[in-house]
């Protein structure tokens, strides 16, 4: 046995050695065994199925909410030749997705969105398939304790049963203890094995920076870049206010190249951004939360975080971003006292208000011949096409048994009791949201070694650090030394550019 | 360049349209009422020329407009320009993308872009001997559509490499050398990733509205080209298949059962529509075809009245035309003879 996986991962992904864990998790799922990984960012996880599926008979699937993260691995896969592949969600024609559906059984790797599985259609023909293995990947969605709680994912234990129990392979970087129970009960995972590795990082040092005034962060960051031109990601949590300091660090410092990049840019765009950055085009990368899933790029040295995020688990994974190439790289998180009021309010934006759910509710008592897309029309227009509004709702009305299981709805469900219960449901869900973010405000608050306290409810102890640990310790930025930057020919005229880019001439630099 | 052309918008319209219905024909709305538009206000050229613009971008700029003192808006919806508006169309009028010729090319161009970037993009990669790259244009159905052009015309060669490098060569010499610019720079290739809609705006400090608009002004010239010359090796071989009509599907059917001698009421119940949305889409069709035969709905007397009060006032504003004409003259009639008119027009115009 040994050395044949190492050949296929030669061959196939042209790497000479496996990364840690991924060896245990592979021979692990070959041999049929339920496993529950949990593995830092970056440490390339979806390696732990790919191979599998090269090697495995039959279609391996994947389920995962990243939509985006999903289309970027079937283009990379595809990239590298592995060709069999293909994912099913929201953002795929209808012609394409019967130009999927109607080759199902071709595929080795077939990605499919949580709500996918959901379609009845989509769902016969996958029982007609070979399964060898069932991925989960962000499985820690699953648990009503996990910090991106997702309804649909409840349901995967039942898809589950229906495919004939393939083997399950639960993956996720970031998951409590009490998440990976979760995880293994709605998965009914019997006998399975946990396979844990530390998410913290030897390499990155950790410092927080307070600060009385707001305005006074632009000019600490300016600094600072100015002193270390490096790849750097800087975390925002509004897209307007991602687009403004971009903006102004780019008036600001000339000679570094610097972009926004979130959500609401067209797609087109978005992959361009992502492409620069990873081709060291860009040095410095204004984003929101929307960046980063999938970003392969190893060489980030610098991850600012402008506004806090809204609990640990999200730091942890976008400052696992820095340093994957094992370089030493730094954290920085920039806070002032107000700023834990941004999560606060961006939580209760996810949740429905009481009056939009009474008038669902209602809009559902007086018609009770709603089918289900039709309610989700409403409740759509209801909150300004608010996505997460509407899952909520849907698993909601459904576990209340407003809806039954077809989605019809059932004449003599009580408004008031349902009302209650709802309320009940969005109050203990802003309430363990608060415990998360409060969690977040005590670690910068932390008088402690901040690499112990940011990793001790994951795991148990931590690796000492490979250079500077944190500012409760050692932080001392002379003490750090990152590696020039590349920059590219520039050219000026578009002549030149075309010839160059047409290997048309020798143009002198 | 965008806020410009939008302010030649509402000059066109008179007030007689909303801001709305600005909106929907630049984007394009497959409407009756939105092709109309474009005829009646001879602003067929800049129809459907941002297919991807929202709502409340749109709105955003119309607020910035009416905040910058170019406009102001009523009531109604409908807009008019102010003397600051009116001036800076006169003085702005270099700003007016010439090559725009949205009736014609709108439907096409956006994804003829995508295929033209997406080509370059594998040429210059394969050329270098670098197969793996991830795409640039996420679209599916568009990489399709490139792998079946390079496989149909054999274009991963040595000669056709180079002279993709001439076709474009040529085609950006005869456009200004500052959107030659924003073109080059926006191209993937080998050697470089391209710059965004969001950073060539930054760069050549203008909006990304204007960007996208003069991305379509110059694909748009370049269909053009490419329909007048056959100057080109590689360039024309993108777009062959389609030939675009700028009326809405149902209207195509409507015209198929009217050939087959099928009258109003006989189209409406065969296919449970109202007869008012059949009479729709003989007002769409009069708009874009020479032939109709137009004798089956309006006598040539009528044809005459209401072509007579329509000079007369010179108005589009059809209520106050009915009220000058008789009771039996209906709505119908009258937005055909508009039509028709407006369509002789045009092609007394190109000859």
């Amino acid at each position: 046995m040994t050395g044949r996986l190492e050949q296929h991962l030669k061959h196939h992904f042209g790497y000479d050695h496996f990364r840690t864990g991924q060896k245990e998790i592979i021979e692990a799922v070959l041999s049929e065994q339920n496993v529950v990984a949990v593995l830092p960012t970056g440490s390339g996880k979806s390696i732990c199925y790919q191979l599998p599926a090269l090697l495995l008979k039959g279609t391996v699937i994947v389920v995962s909410p990243l939509l985006s993260l999903m289309t970027d691995q079937v283009k990379e896969l595809k990239a590298h030749g592995f060709k069999q592949v293909a994912a099913i969600n929201s953002m795929i024609t209808e012609s394409e997705k019967q130009y999927i559906f109607n080759r199902l059984s071709e595929y080795k790797l077939l990605y499919v969105s949580p709500e996918m599985l959901q379609n009845n259609f989509l769902l016969k023909r996958l029982y007609s398939l070979t399964i060898p293995l069932m991925v989960i990947d962000e499985a820690h969605c699953i648990s009503q304790w996990g910090f991106e709680f997702r309804p649909d994912y409840l349901r995967l234990g039942e898809v589950h049963h229906k495919l004939n129990k393939p083997t399950i392979l639960a993956l996720t970087a970031t998951a409590t203890k009490e998440v990976q129970e979760d995880i293994i009960q709605s998965l009914q995972m019997n006998n399975c094995i946990r396979l844990i590795y530390p998410m913290d990082k030897p390499n990155i040092a950790f410092k927080v920076k307070q600060f009385t005034e707001r305005e006074r962060k632009k000019e600490y960051i300016i600094s600072k870049l100015r002193e270390f031109p490096v790849p750097t990601m800087i975390y925002f949590s509004s897209r307007k206010e991602a687009e403004k300091i971009a903006i102004h660090l780019q008036s600001e410092l000339a000679d570094l190249r610097i972009a926004f990049y979130h959500g609401g840019l067209e797609t087109n765009d978005r992959l361009l951004i992502q492409q620069q950055f990873m081709q060291n085009q860009l040095d410095v990368i204004c984003c929101t939360s929307a960046f980063g899933m999938g970003i392969n790029k190893q060489d980030v040295r610098l991850v600012i975080h402008y506004h806090i995020p809204s609990q640990i688990e999200s730091f942890i994974q976008e400052v696992g971003r820095a340093g994957r190439d094992g370089e030493e790289s730094i954290s920085i998180l920039l806070y002032h006292d107000m700023d834990k009021f941004i999560p606060k309010r961006l939580t209760q934006s996810e949740l429905p208000d009481v009056t939009t759910v009474r008038m669902v509710l209602e809009e559902i008592k007086q018609n009770p011949q709603l089918d289900l897309q039709e309610i989700k029309d409403f409740i759509l227009s209801l909150t300004q096409n608010n996505e997460t509004h509407w899952r909520f709702l849907h698993y909601q009305v459904e576990k209340l048994g407003v809806l039954d299981v077809d989605g019809k709805v059932n004449h003599s469900f009580n408004i008031d009791q349902s009302m209650y219960k709802i309320e009940k449901t969005i109050q203990n869900r802003l309430d363990q949201k608060n415990l998360k973010l409060q969690e977040m405000v005590d670690w910068i608050n932390t008088k402690k070694c901040r690499r112990a306290t940011l990793f001790q409810h994951f795991q148990k102890g931590y690796n000492n650090p490979k250079g500077i640990c944190c500012d409760k310790c050692d932080f001392d930025w002379t003490k750090w030394k990152p590696a020039k930057r590349k920059v590219n020919l520039q050219l000026n005229s578009w002549k030149d550019k075309l010839a160059y880019a047409f290997m048309q001439e020798n143009i002198e630099s | 360049m965008f806020q410009w052309i939008l302010l030649y918008c509402l000059q066109q319209v008179q007030g007689e349209r909303s801001v709305a219905n600005i909106y929907h024909l630049i984007v394009g709305k497959k409407s009756t009422q939105s092709i109309q538009d474009s005829y009646i206000y001879n602003l067929s050229k800049y129809y459907g020329i941002y297919r991807i613009l929202k709502r409340d971008q749109f709105e955003e700029m119309i607020h910035q407009l009416i905040a910058d003192g170019y406009m102001k808006l009523d009531q109604d919806g409908k807009g008019t320009l102010t003397e600051k508006g009116s001036l800076y169309l006169v003085k702005g009028s270099h700003l007016q993308l010439l090559s725009l010729n949205g009736e014609k090319f709108s439907e096409k161009a956006p994804a003829f872009l995508d295929k033209l970037l997406l080509l370059i993009q594998t040429m210059t990669n394969v050329m270098a001997g670098q197969r793996g790259f991830i795409p640039v244009i996420d679209n599916p159905l568009i990489q399709r559509e490139v792998k079946q052009i390079i496989a149909r015309h054999s274009l991963l060669s040595q000669a056709n490499f180079s002279n993709l490098y001439k076709d474009l060569y040529s085609h950006l010499n005869t456009i200004p050398s500052s959107y030659a610019d924003i073109f080059v720079d926006h191209m993937t290739t080998y050697r470089q990733v391209g710059l965004s809609k969001q950073q060539l705006a930054l760069k050549y400090q203008v909006t990304v509205f204007d960007i996208h608009c003069i991305l379509m002004n110059i694909i748009h010239q370049l269909l053009a080209s490419i329909q007048q010359s056959s100057s080109f090796y590689v360039l024309d071989k993108i777009d062959l298949v389609h030939k675009s009509i700028p009326i809405t599907e149902s209207a195509q059917r409507t015209y198929q059962q009217l050939k087959k001698g099928m009258d109003i009421e006989q189209i409406a119940k065969r296919r449970g529509l109202k007869e008012n949305t059949i009479q729709d889409h003989i007002i769409e069709i009069a708009y874009w075809e020479n032939n109709l035969v137009w004798s089956e709905f309006i006598t040539k007397k009528i044809y005459d009245e209401i072509l007579q009060i329509v000079n007369h006032l010179n108005t589009n504003k059809l209520k106050n035309i009915k009220s000058h004409l008789p009771e039996y003259v209906s709505y119908f009639q009258i937005k055909l003879v508009i039509a028709l008119e407006n369509k002789k027009s045009r092609k007394e115009q190109t000859q």
